[in-house]
């Protein structure tokens, strides 16, 4: 009896324990009342400290800025290099802005440039850009020497990954807690994966922002970021689905913005093995599909169609002259017929006894497996059979890249940094890194020389050939263009949508709550 | 006691490396390069291929598998989990960052489970077969079968959007937590409930029941006190249990709620291939696990010596 009291004595004492425990735990937990700020951004992108890992938030933010910066008309402009010259063939001269503080108080000079850029240089981030050295001329010049001539420099010093730091941000062992550099606003505080809070530069040399504290929180969750800006706990929410546009502007208190950025929706060929070694068989998929039903079903009208790699309307890298393809089934199914695809009354072609069957792959992206369900209506109708395949994406470019595919339905951005020389990663016979096996000696020449030249006329009139002879050829079957959608309250004023999404432009934002 | 003790410290040790060694297998076979989708996540678009090939080698990507698992290992049995390819911090400062909002939720979500269950379960049995039971076995069925996900949304656009009770998501105080504690809660509750009813009828029918209410004991008084007790027992176990599944639910509901959490950072970091955090947190998972079913075995010895005598008898 003893024995028994005792053990509920024991097991009462400690299940109180453990209770007080648990209660002081999770008020412990909830005693930190997030801190306001000014202007709140709700994105799904998760911000890293090194701009070697991306840096593309703590850019955008306006934390970072580089020599290059890039202009609204996606063209490299004048950042904290005011002016830059083309010496000879491989050497370039910088002539950094006056003026500059880093939010630590340190001024910019050549040699932090120079210490910064170096470390950016020595990344994986930069194993594909063929700089030699980087040297300090004087106080306010730095010289650049490229192991070849390599003209689309100033585009790769204008990337996330290119901002300049201060001396005091690099760590003795190279790495970055604290993304120390010039631009508007100075990190204040950096939660891994959840949340950024930034305070004004009051030393900027450009525009003095009107807010003096943002912050971005991360929201992976589409309706979770539509809901917090309605509810008035976000000023402005980026990244959201396209079918929320309607919704959302018809709301009085939050504008939509639906800003078109450089990236396309399209499908690669592997051109090495049947069906798609046939140029004809890929021409036949470039006119049996129609983009405008794909654009207006699955993507509410926002995305526009796409003629080529680039858009028009972003960015005058763009050939002007491709062909609108509204689709032309006709013109697919006498293709078909010419490569010896006969269709003998069935539904799906045949060739000697073998039916017109392939797989395309694509990964688990918010429209992509919709848009493969359309392309297999839209095909069958001029006698393919598509059955569709939706993996991850990494298990998916894994697939593309090891084994023989038929086709797979994939989106890139085509300006990340801006200059055309992305068409080598799409389409030269080396350097591609789409999985298309394509190989044009016309295109590599185009290509490899546009690299080297530097007028920009010269240039143009290769990268337009280039796009002309790719559209024509069909190792890539392009689809949509692609919008970004970003909502703000309504009293958000002075916002205009960046095409690279290079920067939010903070310091040009005001915020009228009333 | 101490060999027990020290039998236990070596079947823990056998666990935990057989769990590193399974989970760092799978990652080491599961398609997708990891320096590809690393940088192509951080830059939200392809990589060129020297550039994979740099971080490759950055990373020591190209070992084998065994020189990778030794080196990692004999890092973590220092104490160092890595570094996250993804974000360039320490995962051990990741998972302190993490850990509480996650153990946070778990708590409250089993208070918000055992509130709910524990009387709807004992009313259940106490009015057995009436529309008392019946309306709380149909609430339980509705409870099993909500997805989370909807749930939070619901909730939040009801009490958030509507009302304007709470925030609709984000961590820091009181008025963050009421609804995905709800959320989760709310889908525990309904097992609970179904195990407390069942467990009721049980102890109800007990000799010791029968005497207390021949001895003239108010009703009232024989549930709640001498019935609920013993019918919690099992209870509690199960319930000890479920804490592990939380950790399950947590996933979705950090996700809704905008909580960053051992969930959130798990899921992430696999399709990110960010291999050391998912290590990192598989390793503090099957911890946690493994240690609180030790100390559990080890809690019943202390506690209740028979049952150590007792071994044979229980399997």
């Amino acid at each position: 009896m003893t024995h028994d009291t005792n053990y509920h004595m024991n097991r009462r004492t400690a299940l109180k324990t453990t209770l007080g425990a648990t209660a002081l735990a999770v008020a412990g937990c909830l005693s930190d009342e997030p801190e306001t700020a000014d202007f709140r951004i709700g994105g799904p992108w998760e911000p890293n400290r090194d701009p070697h890992d991306g840096g593309s938030s703590l850019r955008r933010l306006g934390i970072t800025e580089a020599l290059v910066a890039v202009d609204y008309e996606a063209n490299p402009a004048p950042g904290l290099a005011t002016d830059w010259e083309r010496l000879d063939d491989r050497r370039w001269q910088f002539d950094l802005r006056e003026g500059v503080t880093f939010h630590d108080g340190t001024s910019l000079d050549a040699a932090a440039a120079v210490e910064s850029l170096r470390r950016t240089v020595d990344s994986s981030a930069f194993a594909a850009v063929p700089i030699e050295t980087v040297e300090a001329v004087d106080e306010s010049t730095v010289n650049v020497e490229t192991e070849t001539a390599f003209s689309p420099l100033p585009s790769h010093l204008s990337r996330n990954e290119a901002v300049l730091l201060s001396p005091d941000a690099i760590e003795a062992d190279g790495s970055i807690t604290d993304p120390i550099s010039t631009g508007p606003f100075a990190l204040e505080s950096f939660r891994s994966g959840s949340e950024v809070r930034i305070v004004r530069h009051d030393d900027y040399y450009g525009e003095t922002p009107s807010f003096e504290s943002v912050r971005y929180e991360v929201v992976d969750d589409d309706q979770t970021r539509r809901m917090k800006l309605e509810n008035g706990e976000l000023e402005m929410a980026r990244v959201l689905p396209n079918e929320m546009v309607d919704d959302l502007e018809a709301e009085d208190d939050i504008d939509v913005y639906t800003p078109e950025i450089p990236r396309i929706r399209f499908l690669t060929f592997d051109t090495t093995t049947e069906p798609f070694d046939d140029e004809r068989v890929r021409r036949a998929v470039h006119y049996a599909v129609d983009r405008e039903s794909i654009t207006e079903s699955i993507l509410d009208g926002i995305d526009d169609p796409a003629v080529g790699p680039f858009s028009p309307t972003v960015t005058d890298w763009a050939n002007p002259d491709l062909e609108d393809h509204s689709s032309d089934p006709d013109r697919a199914r006498s293709l078909l017929s010419e490569a010896g695809w006969s269709a003998d009354s069935n539904d799906v072609r045949s060739r000697d006894g073998e039916e017109l069957a392939v797989e395309f792959v694509t990964f688990d992206a918010r429209s992509l497996p919709l848009i493969g369900q359309t392309l297999q209506d839209q095909l069958a109708d001029v006698g393919f059979d598509v059955d569709i395949t939706t993996m991850e994406y990494s298990a998916m470019v894994d697939r593309v890249g090891q084994d023989a595919f038929d086709a797979y339905l994939t989106s890139w951005g085509t300006l990340w940094h801006p200059d055309p020389d992305r068409l080598s990663e799409m389409f030269h016979s080396t350097d591609a890194t789409l999985h298309h096996g394509y190989e044009n000696h016309r295109v590599d020449e185009l290509l490899e020389e546009g690299r080297e030249l530097t007028d920009r006329d010269e240039r143009l009139e290769r990268y337009h050939e280039v796009q002309s002879i790719v559209v024509d050829e069909a190792p890539i079957v392009v689809l949509t263009d692609y919008a970004n959608v970003v909502a703000t309250a309504a009293g958000v004023s002075g916002y205009e949508p960046h095409p690279t999404e290079s920067r939010y432009g903070l310091e040009s934002l005001e915020y009228d709550s009333e | 006691m101490i060999r027990t003790l020290l039998a236990r410290l070596g079947s823990f040790a056998a666990v935990m490396s057989l769990v590193s060694l399974v989970t760092y297998g799978f990652v080491f076979l599961t398609p997708g390069d990891p320096a590809y989708t690393i940088l192509r996540e951080q830059r939200q678009s392809p990589p060129s291929e020297r550039e994979v090939e740099a971080f490759r080698s950055e990373h020591g990507f190209d070992d084998p598998f065994v020189v990778q698992y030794l080196s990692w290992l004999g890092d973590v049995l220092r104490g160092d989990l890595g570094t996250s390819y993804y974000r360039s911090e320490p995962v051990a400062s990741l998972l302190l960052e993490y850990l509480p909002n996650t153990l946070e939720l778990a708590l409250a979500a089993m208070a918000v489970s055992l509130l709910l269950a524990v009387p709807t379960g004992v009313l259940s049995a106490v009015h057995r077969d009436t529309w008392i039971d019946r309306t709380s076995q149909l609430a339980a069925l509705i409870g099993v079968s909500i997805p989370n996900f909807w749930l939070g949304y619901l909730l939040i656009l009801v009490c958030s959007l509507w009302l304007g009770l709470t925030p609709v998501s984000g961590v820091g105080t009181l008025g963050h937590l009421v609804l995905p504690a709800l959320t989760l809660g709310t889908g525990m509750a309904a097992i609970v409930t179904r195990l407390v009813r069942t467990s009721m009828l049980e102890v109800l029918e007990a000799d010791y029941v029968v005497t207390a209410r021949s001895k003239g004991v108010r009703e009232r008084l024989v549930v709640y006190k001498h019935a609920l007790r013993n019918a919690l027992v099992p209870v509690v176990t199960i319930v000890g249990l479920q804490f592990g599944f939380v950790l399950n639910g947590a996933v979705v509901v950090e996700v809704v709620f905008q909580r960053p959490g051992l969930g959130t950072l798990l899921v992430d970091a696999v399709f990110a291939r960010d291999y050391p955090i998912v290590q990192g947190v598989v390793l503090v998972t099957a911890f946690a696990f493994v240690a609180t079913n030790q100390l559990v075995d080890l809690a019943y010895v202390a506690l209740d010596p028979r049952i150590e005598r007792g071994r044979g008898e229980r399997r």
